[in-house]
């Protein structure tokens, strides 16, 4: 017979798999919904046309030549799909790899341009110091086989760069760093307020002048980006996207093209991820600065994310445009918002001006399956427990629009966090209302599944007590309270009752129904009994003892 | 206790024997294809690439559990089979103290054959000067991640091999390792994953307690 | 006085749906033999099984050696030898491996015993479990419940495959264990006459109730069988307690009663039949009275 101790772990193993099994599920079905949803419904790029004039106020020296590039933003959907739905996170980011000194490297480079040393390094960071690991490869003297390979590691703290981790190097306090195209790490110690740039090869450590304003966050320096698979970026010259959208006439002559081609490194304007002489960074609220790479200065403003903040983004993806030598003319952003989504694409000039932009929002109605897929999300997210989908209220505002989308317990239900943002931003009763509204749904499922349990515990036997706590508990729970229940509910056998005529438990002494005992079985019509006599109270004999007829 | 302890090895140790060996084949395969094939061939990277490192044991994160799942499975469903809790229960022990027994040789396979992971890629790393380090974190992370999916993995085959209900458990074993493979895909090799990893292992495993120990047999 | 060893208390199983065990209150006494009989289905294994804790009561409760045999300790089981039904053992286990186990495992172990009993059954340590004869495997278990000098030895028709001499030594061999101070030995068995060798006292299962409990000699005396024989038509139905059966063929009848007494022979006599014989029963003659799918169970 189980104790109330056994029944109760019994309890709450069971809820325990089943909260986890359920919400395990339909998260895997709310991101399959989400990521089909963004797939079909992003489904043209977004486009601007960058031109130097308004870049750099410089012309191309030439009649009718096209100069500038076209820039084009659209959603990777093959990797939205395979990602979006799970294994993103799982697989974690292999950060801090970069070159090595000024010789050029690249790790898959096949027989291109390899010099007498090749490096290639790691860079860390290692209990205030941040460290590079450098694998050089020696080309090996006439006649010999094998390259020589040397492997050292290097220290650099805010007093300098040593072999090894030695404490007059001092320490790094809370720092945001990123290795630059060239070798050299740049970064901001948030202690000092300052920014920093090692330079390994000369083993030297340079700071810039305090920064002054408090209200500077960055949280990110260098290459700006984040979920960068989910955004396809590229961009073409004028004439590159002419050749590719038109197609040859039958013996069309090349020479009889009034514009000559122009393609990628002849053109004027380029994108890339970094310049030679700025590095950008940006601010939590959305600002992207410039860092002047030799003053280790903040020189101006290069832009922003597009009306909404990092917060509310679930990937971005900052191109840099540079002229000669490198060098920033300006950049451009592109950017996937948040449920609602839609991507926004938009140039700045050298002086954080926007330029011109491109945005292009989910419509489900516009794709095949959309409202399918969109009844399916919602369906999805009311099967979530009540208290998981009242927290997304709560969680709504202070999520970011990846951790929400990463969020299996928290977060289940899109349209209440949406509400909860909304909230947190301007509090008002009609929100309030509105966001109650959207809960109906899992309250009603809950309530239902509730009352199913309470009315099987009543005819089970479970006292008053006990129902309302299941009660509470699958109207809280939704699903995974009404499996639990089934899992562990007692009375397996139940056997009909010979004074009410209903089912009863056979473990009980007493009918749940009509309190009528077990008394009822006919009476033996003979019996042959004779006790023992014990240590204990004496037994009574039962010598002979008739049974009555 | 001693005696439960080595019963349990006895009829585990072919399993237990098969799991290592897996390792070990997928730690050298690691070792061959990330770090040791473009030794000679001057126009390929001379340099063991940590992605490839990190790709197979992602990939150990989501075999481990599976081996794991099979221990289990095997060590109850084969006490099932052959009452074997109903013969030995009965001398001078407790189904509680078996229990216990079974559990500590499972969860000492599963820690030896992670933790001889962890060694052949310190071996590794030592061995072979080309090899650009890996961030140790994001390794101590797959690994704990590895440990926190396989031993929920090991109670859902233990609970599912111990079950009553016929071929439906193989669909309810599936569906236990699609949650514990979810959880870690979703959540990532991250506290919040291994804190909802050990709250399922902890369940099943009172889970399976109740009904080793409570049910009849 | 006597110590109880195995007592139920209001013992009740319920398989899907049906009572297998409607109320058993059962006392076995400290030293006694006691010989549990009833039918096939009647529900002898269900409450040993329930006695060593494999089997969970619908309601009441069981005692062995004073505690709940639900939450026996391992201590506790060490004091217990048991034989289940079949002799089921691990097939794919070596004897000797095995015995090791039991030897591991055991508080006590009496060596001695346990080689004279191995000898004496010649059992092989090297063989596997699933290689020996049933005979074999019945002689093994005898003998591992056995070695580890039990207070209490619970025994599920532990002669099954045994042949009629290893059948012998084994009632030899219970003998001998209770003759060693304090031991208590409770077994069910469909060999009545090894039974009716060795038992103090019997119980007899019926429709899931314990139709009898009491000493052997006690039963024997009280169940009592007559032929009647009656001038003309026996009575149809005698205002009679306690009658197990009743035959009429012709002018005979043939009536087992429990609880015979001078009080229901003076009673009988009113009836007036002109012959009235005791015709002898063993205690399988007994049984077959009491269980009989025509003997009257329920009032």
């Amino acid at each position: 017979m189980e104790t109330r101790v056994i029944r109760l772990v019994k309890t709450l193993a069971a809820g325990a798999i089943m909260v986890i099994a359920v919400v395990m599920v339909l998260s895997l079905g709310r991101r399959m919904f989400e990521s089909e949803l963004l797939a079909l419904a992003l489904d043209r790029p977004s486009s601007v046309s960058i031109d130097e004039v308004d870049m750099w106020g410089r012309r191309y020296d030439g009649d009718d030549i096209p100069t500038g590039a076209i820039l084009h933003a659209s959603l990777n959907r093959r990797m939205i799909r395979l990602l979006w739905p799970a294994i993103q996170d799982a697989v974690p980011q292999l950060t801090g790899y970069g070159r090595v000194g000024k010789d050029f490297v690249s790790r898959h480079a096949e027989g291109s341009g390899m010099t007498g040393t090749e490096a290639i390094g790691r860079y860390g960071l290692d209990e205030g110091l941040i460290t590079q690991t450098a694998i050089r490869f020696q080309d090996a003297a006439e006649g010999a086989q094998d390259r020589e390979v040397t492997k050292n590691v290097l220290y650099a703290g805010p007093e300098g760069i040593s072999e090894v981790p030695a404490e007059s190097l001092g320490r790094f306090g809370d720092v945001l760093w990123r290795p630059s195209y060239d070798g050299d790490v740049i970064g901001l110690d948030r202690w000092r307020r300052a920014f920093f740039r090692i330079d390994f090869e000369g083993r030297r450590v340079d700071w810039g002048p305090p920064v002054q304003d408090d209200s500077f966050q960055p949280i990110q320096i260098g290459r700006i980006a984040r979920n960068d698979f989910a955004l396809n970026v590229w961009w073409e010259t004028p004439s590159e996207a002419h050749a590719s959208a038109t197609p040859r006439a039958a013996g069309a002559n090349e020479a009889t093209s009034s514009a000559p081609a122009m393609g990628h490194y002849d053109s004027p304007v380029r994108l890339q991820w970094e310049a030679e002489d700025v590095v950008l960074i940006l601010d939590r609220s959305g600002t992207i600065w410039k860092l002047d790479r030799a003053a280790l200065a903040v020189v101006g403003k290069a832009g922003e994310t597009p009306f909404l903040k990092p917060h509310d983004l679930l990937a971005y993806d900052v191109r840099v445009a540079v002229g000669e030598a490198a060098s920033y003319q300006g950049m451009a952003v592109a950017s996937l918002a948040r449920a609602g989504a839609g991507i926004l694409l938009f140039t700045y000039d050298n002086d954080g001006w926007r330029l011109e932009g491109d945005s292009y929002a989910m419509t489900p109605g516009s794709v095949p399956g959309g409202y399918t897929l969109l009844i399916g999300k919602a369906i999805v997210e009311n099967l979530y427990p009540l208290v998981l989908a009242a927290g997304s209220f709560a969680e709504g505002y202070r999520c970011d629009a990846v951790s929400s989308l990463h969020g299996v317990f928290m977060i289940p239900s899109s349209a209440f966090a949406s509400r909860g943002r909304i909230f947190a931003e301007r509090s008002s009763l009609k929100v309030r209302f509105f966001a109650l509204l959207i809960l109906i749904p899992p309250m009603g499922l809950g309530a239902v599944l509730g009352w199913r349990v309470a009315r099987d515990a009543k005819q089970r036997g479970l006292p008053p007590g006990s129902r309302k706590a299941w009660f509470v508990a699958t109207v809280m729970l939704g699903l995974a309270g009404y499996i639990t229940w089934r899992l562990v509910r007692p009375g397996e056998v139940m056997v009909t009752c010979s004074e009410c005529g209903r089912l009863r438990r056979t473990e009980l002494a007493v009918c749940q129904h009509c309190g009528a005992s077990w008394q009822a079985s006919a009476p033996l019509a003979w019996r042959v009994v004779e006790g023992v006599e014990t240590e204990d109270a004496a037994v009574g004999q039962d010598a002979g003892q008739p049974a009555t007829m | 206790m001693r005696k439960l302890v080595l019963m349990e090895l006895d009829r585990v140790g072919l399993v237990a024997l098969l799991l290592l060996t897996a390792v070990g084949l997928l730690m050298a395969f690691a070792a061959v294809t990330g770090f040791y094939y473009p030794w000679h061939d001057s126009s390929r990277p001379p340099v063991g690439s940590p992605e490839e490192l990190v790709v197979v044991l992602l990939a150990a994160t989501v075999v481990v559990p599976l081996i794991s799942t099979v221990l289990g499975w095997l060590q109850t469903d084969y006490d099932r089979r052959w009452n074997l809790t109903a013969y030995v229960s009965t001398r001078a022990t407790t189904r509680g103290r078996m229990l216990a027994a079974r559990l500590i040789v499972g969860g000492l396979i599963i820690v030896a054959s992670i933790a001889l992971m962890v060694l052949a890629v310190a071996a590794m790393f030592h061995a072979f000067p080309r090899l650009l380090p890996v961030d140790a974190t994001i390794l101590v992370a797959i690994f704990v991640t590895m440990l926190a999916a396989a031993l929920p993995a090991y109670a859902a085959g233990l609970v599912m091999g111990w079950s009553q209900i016929g071929r439906l458990r193989i669909l309810v074993l599936l569906g236990l390792l699609l949650v514990i493979l979810l959880a870690v895909l979703m959540m990532g090799s991250r506290p919040r994953a291994w804190i909802t990893l050990a709250v399922l292992a902890v369940a099943m495993i009172g889970w399976l307690h109740h009904r080793y120990v409570h049910q009849p047999l | 006085m006597a110590k109880i060893v195995v007592e139920a208390q209001g013992l009740v199983k319920f398989y899907e749906g049906r009572c297998v065990l409607d109320g058993i209150d059962l006392k076995v006494p400290q030293g006694c033999i006691y010989g549990l009989l009833g039918r096939n289905g009647a529900g002898k294994t269900t409450l040993i099984r329930i006695l060593m804790g494999q089997e969970t009561p619908t309601r009441g409760q069981a005692l062995v050696l004073g505690a709940n045999s639900q939450r026996l300790s391992a201590a506790q089981r060490g004091r217990v030898g048991y034989v289940a039904e079949g002799h089921q053992l691990v097939p794919s286990w070596r004897v000797g491996w095995l015995v090791s186990l039991c030897r591991g495992l055991a508080p006590r172990w009496d060596e001695r015993f346990f080689g004279h009993l191995v000898s004496t059954f010649k059992l092989p340590m090297d063989r596997k479990v699933k290689q020996l004869s049933t005979g074999m495997r019945a002689q093994l278990n005898l003998a591992l419940a056995m070695a580890v000098e039990p207070e209490l030895l619970v025994l599920d028709d532990p002669t099954l495959g045994l042949d009629t001499a290893a059948r012998r030594e084994f009632l030899e061999l219970a003998i001998d264990v209770i003759q060693r101070d304090g031991r208590t030995i409770l077994f069910s068995s469909h060999i009545l006459s090894d039974v009716e060798r060795i038992a103090d006292r019997v119980g007899i299962l019926v429709g899931g109730r314990l139709a009898v409990d009491c000493p052997l000699e006690a039963l024997k005396r009280r169940v009592r069988k007559l032929r009647l024989v009656f001038a003309e038509t026996p009575p149809q139905r005698l205002a009679l307690t306690d009658i197990v059966r009743q035959e009429v063929q012709g002018r005979e009848m043939l009536l087992t009663v429990a609880d015979w007494d001078e009080h229901k022979q003076a009673y009988l006599e009113t009836y007036g039949p002109i012959n009235c014989s005791v015709v002898p029963m063993s205690l399988e003659d007994i049984f077959l009275e009491c269980t009989s799918r025509r003997t009257p169970v329920a009032v």
